[in-house]
């Protein structure tokens, strides 16, 4: 698919995969055994050609067995990266196109989780008034 | 090896986090990290029948950030989990369900009231769980902190994903 893009989208494409060093484009098989690489695979668990997702990248994997879906934001394994994940079946093949979302990630996670707390913090507060009032109706 | 997909839904800052590591991994953290996006993880379960629980750890739902349909498509079961010291998490799993009826209506359910260690400042009360009985009929408390329940969570879930 990348070869048949292009001279100069192709030198984009190439260029955005691995001067960020945050992406990777794969094709794979239906078992998720990988056939082609672009990108930087160091920054993903070392992934090779001839590598099967489910040992180096299993969140890959699993993506790859969904159906009815092609994109999804801010997938994580659950070691601490995340990724954004593209997905497009071509022919007998799969080419999945993984970001690197860790930095956002880790930006959301911090005003989420402030937000987060302040919220329960705001409903303990609240009922301890309530309990207060009550006590003093009562 | 058979595999099930169970997206594990609910309010944020329910345990929804704590009980995937405290069943995959039996570890537990007091440190609140609030989950972005999804975590993918494994649990291999050998009852009812030898399977794999692709678990969807989804972003809990709070004010400014809603649940990503495209996390949900192709569910076999959910496991809503409430906190029972919190009885607005309730309504937020009962609401989460009404929204998103259409993507789940293939889905078995099963909730799980979390934090069974806090009993002093426990909120849910019958009549909640009354009303929780409009997602599952399989309602069981359990504590991710202490491990109690959180196996027979992990049972209902598996059954409910194979049925």
């Amino acid at each position: 698919m990348i070869r048949d893009l292009p001279d100069d989208a192709r030198v984009l494409l190439e260029q955005a995969l691995f001067v960020s060093h945050s992406g990777l484009l794969l094709r794979v098989d239906d078992r998720g055994v990988v056939h082609e690489l672009f990108g930087n695979p160091a920054h993903w668990s070392g992934v090779r050609i001839g590598d099967s997702l489910g040992r180096t990248l299993a969140f890959a994997q699993t993506l790859l067995m969904e159906t009815g879906v092609d994109a999804w934001n801010f997938v994580s394994d659950g070691d601490g990266g995340h990724a954004h994940v593209w997905r497009r079946k071509s022919g007998e093949h799969t080419w999945m196109l993984l970001i690197d979302a860790s930095g956002e990630a880790e930006l959301r996670r911090l005003l989420q989780q402030r937000g987060n707390t302040l919220h329960i913090e705001n409903e303990r507060l609240k009922k301890e008034r309530d309990a207060r009032d009550d006590q003093r109706r009562g | 090896m058979l595999q099930k997909k169970v997206c594990m839904l609910g309010s944020f800052g329910v345990g929804k986090t704590s009980m995937v590591r405290r069943s995959v991994h039996s570890m537990f953290d007091d440190a609140y990290l609030s989950t972005v996006g999804v975590k993918i993880d494994k649990k291999a379960m050998d009852s009812p029948e030898a399977m794999t629980l692709m678990l969807w750890d989804i972003a809990g739902r709070d004010e400014h950030q809603d649940i990503n349909p495209s996390f949900l498509r192709g569910a076999h079961a959910c496991l809503f989990v409430v906190d029972g010291t919190r009885r607005e998490t309730v309504d937020v799993a009962i609401s989460i369900r009404a929204d998103f009826d259409e993507m789940l209506r293939g889905s078995a359910c099963v909730v799980a009231i979390n934090k069974g260690d806090l009993t002093d400042d426990w909120e849910i009360g019958q009549e909640d769980e009354t009303r929780l009985r409009s997602l599952s009929n399989s309602i069981l408390r359990c504590s991710a902190k202490s491990g109690d329940g959180v196996k027979a969570v992990f049972d209902a879930i598996a059954r409910a994903a194979l049925a």
